[in-house]
């Protein structure tokens, strides 16, 4: 037992001797921070920020929590990042009133920051999906799959306490009912990002409402199990259904005619842009209050040319 | 006292002597309640769509049961869940034949449950943050192999284990759990491992003086739960054709809350496999019930919280009328 514990001190060292060695004292220091690691959005993120700290040459570094979508450890973690000396943050906002004492701290420490997220009277600058113009770009991506047919429509969200989720909603809503007011919203439900809930839930859904011919999906597996749905079903054709983000999976049931269209957001673009925008404002640039890193329709006909721009791999 | 009335009572008696009435009690009167909301619920689509629901999640749930009458708590079945998928993904993207996958899969499960049963067994550390400790590592192997991005593009004959209907309607899974169920239950009731492992759950000491292997028990058990959680991974890849990272993730503990209202004491010694069973219908009854009633789902958490708790109630009043306090 003994000779296990010194190994493990020993390890420990030579980690933290390491770490300690790599890194360099007289880089900017900039920390971005993200609800999960990894997967199709967030993914791309991490690579459009660490693509442009390199070009920077700036010591860049992503965090976030150690169970996806806590959010407590998401709001400890933008402190540990200001205990840490941090030069730049690009803060990624999900609550205004329990993040207020910690971006305070921010902006105390002369930290630039850019963020994502919600709007926050501490960060003067954004950058981001706008959630309103989300929202009406997928009403519209609808609209069109929809054509002279009715629309009742179910949605789908990861949870509905996601404030920046729900404005995505609330716009969709909104802009579906200026384009067709005859249009019915039949249930806005929750899936927590499960294939399986969400699949189960649609199953219900048009069970309880037998009109429903669409859904819309706010959540990456949302559609997925919308989806499956469909192709158990055998309701291709018959059944809309509208996906988030280009994940490969997405892509694939477009091409298998159970999902009609996905909106992308431009998780890339977010991550790089955000890190070039904090450092136009360190060099006294102005920068616009809010950059909107956009939105794009995918329609079955657009995904090899999508597939070949974004450098996506369909067989993985 | 009447003849009819002690005929009451030993009915009342011989209803409260049975361990699966926690689920059943609350999944009759939610029935009668969505009979007469909603009498779509009962057509037989739905009904399936719950069977099949609760399929996967019975797959968990049968093996827990054993664990959970040896006194035994795993929490990274959720994670196991989630990689028993993805190892199933990444043998098939390799170019090895399904049953080898599949055998992956479940050797990953294999692997976890030995750790686990380690830890518990022979480390002697607490089972809930032991186990909690290997969820969070099975969780950060998954991120670190996958970048947690999906894997998918499977064939159709990986796509067919789950998907595939028998006689056009019953979902596979179904049947898969359905013979889980018998061979659980007979295990359990009909043989010496199963009494052997509610002698352990009932006291560790008695069963090893007993002469019982009571080490040796409850690492099958830690085994068994992680190899079905695998299994219930791969089959639910199988069901999307994708194998997601997080495909278990926040399952462990309603799973674990559908096995106790079951009839399974979580101190050991008393259990019940069809309890398990009617833990996880009830369970995936509770949120299909809930949409056929268009109630809000803002209200959904609250009232599927209130009939877990009406069910743990259901359970504590049964026992204490058994043992005459």
């Amino acid at each position: 037992m003994k000779k296990i514990i010194a190994m493990m001190i020993a390890v420990f060292m030579l980690l933290s001797f390491c770490l300690a060695a790599n890194a360099e004292g007289d880089k900017v220091k900039c920390y971005s921070f993200g609800v999960m690691s990894g997967g199709p959005a967030w993914g791309q993120y991490q690579k459009g920020f660490y693509a442009a700290c390199e070009e920077l040459g700036w010591d860049g570094q992503y965090l976030c929590p150690t169970t996806d979508n806590n959010m407590s450890e998401l709001f400890n973690l933008h402190d540990t990042a200001i205990s840490n000396g941090a030069d730049v943050m690009i803060p990624c906002v999900t609550d205004n009133d329990a993040m207020a004492d910690i971006l305070q701290k921010a902006v105390d420490q002369g930290i630039t920051m850019v963020g994502i997220g919600l709007t926050d009277p501490h960060i003067p600058y954004l950058i981001g999906t706008d959630n309103i113009n989300l929202g009406r770009t997928i009403a519209e991506a609808l609209v069109e799959c929809m054509g002279d047919k009715e629309i009742h429509v179910a949605t789908m969200q990861t949870i509905l306490a996601h404030t920046g989720q729900t404005a995505q909603v609330d716009a969709f809503e909104a802009r579906l009912k200026e384009l067709r007011p005859d249009a019915e919203v039949v249930r806005r439900e929750e899936c927590n990002s499960s294939a399986q809930i969400s699949q189960d839930k649609l199953a219900a859904i048009c069970l309880a409402n037998p009109q429903t011919n669409c859904f819309v999906s706010f959540d990456c597996y949302a559609g997925l199990g919308a989806a499956t749905y469909v192709e158990s079903e055998g309701l291709q054709g018959q059944f809309t259904v509208i996906g988030i983000d280009d994940a490969v999976e997405n892509l694939r049931c477009m091409q298998q005619g159970t999902m009609a269209a996905t909106v992308a957001q431009m998780w890339y673009k977010m991550g790089h842009d955000a890190v070039m925008l904090a450092n136009d404002l360190r060099n006294g640039k102005d920068i616009p209050a809010n950059t909107d890193s956009g939105t794009a329709i995918i329609m079955p006909d657009d995904i090899d040319a999508w597939v070949e721009e974004m450098g996506l791999d369909m067989n993985s | 006292m009447s003849k009819e009335n002690q005929k009451g009572k030993t009915l009342l008696r011989a209803l409260l002597s049975k361990n699966e009435l926690g689920a059943l009690l609350p999944l009759v009167l939610l029935l009668i309640v969505v009979a007469f909301v909603n009498p779509n619920f009962f057509m037989r689509r739905n009904i399936l769509d719950i069977m099949r629901t609760a399929s996967f999640s019975f797959m968990v749930a049968m093996p827990l049961t054993f664990l959970l009458a040896s006194q035994g708590l795993d929490l990274s079945v959720g994670a196991v869940t989630s990689l028993g998928g993805i190892i199933c993904g990444m043998a098939l993207k390799a170019g090895l034949p399904l049953p080898l996958a599949i055998l992956c899969a479940l050797l990953s499960g294999a692997l976890v449950g030995t750790i686990n049963g380690f830890f518990a067994i022979k480390s002697n550390l607490p089972v809930f943050i032991a186990t909690l400790g290997t969820q969070y590592m099975v969780n950060g192997f998954i991120a670190i192999t996958t970048n947690n991005v999906a894997i998918s593009n499977f064939d159709t004959s990986f796509k067919q284990l789950s998907q595939y209907r028998l006689f056009g309607e019953v979902p596979m899974p179904i049947l898969y759990a359905i013979i889980l169920a018998i061979v659980g239950q007979i295990i359990l009731s009909k043989t010496r491992f199963g009494r052997e492992v509610l002698a352990i759950g009932g006291n560790k000491e008695t069963a090893y003086l007993a002469g019982i292997k009571v080490n040796q028990r409850r690492m099958i058990t830690f085994i068994a739960t992680s190899v079905f959680s695998a299994l219930a991974g791969v089959l639910t890849a199988s069901r999307f054709a994708c194998a997601q990272p997080a495909a278990g993730s926040g399952t462990e503990l309603s799973i674990m809350a559908g096995v106790i209202i079951g009839g399974t004491s979580m101190f050991g010694g008393q259990a019940t496999v069809i309890g398990s069973a009617l833990g996880a219908i009830l369970l995936a009854t509770i949120t299909n019930a809930l949409i056929l009633m268009n109630v809000s789902t803002l209200w959904q958490s609250f009232i599927y919280g209130f009939i877990l708790i009406v069910a743990l109630y259901v359970d504590k009043y049964r026992r204490k009328v058994l043992s005459g306090e």
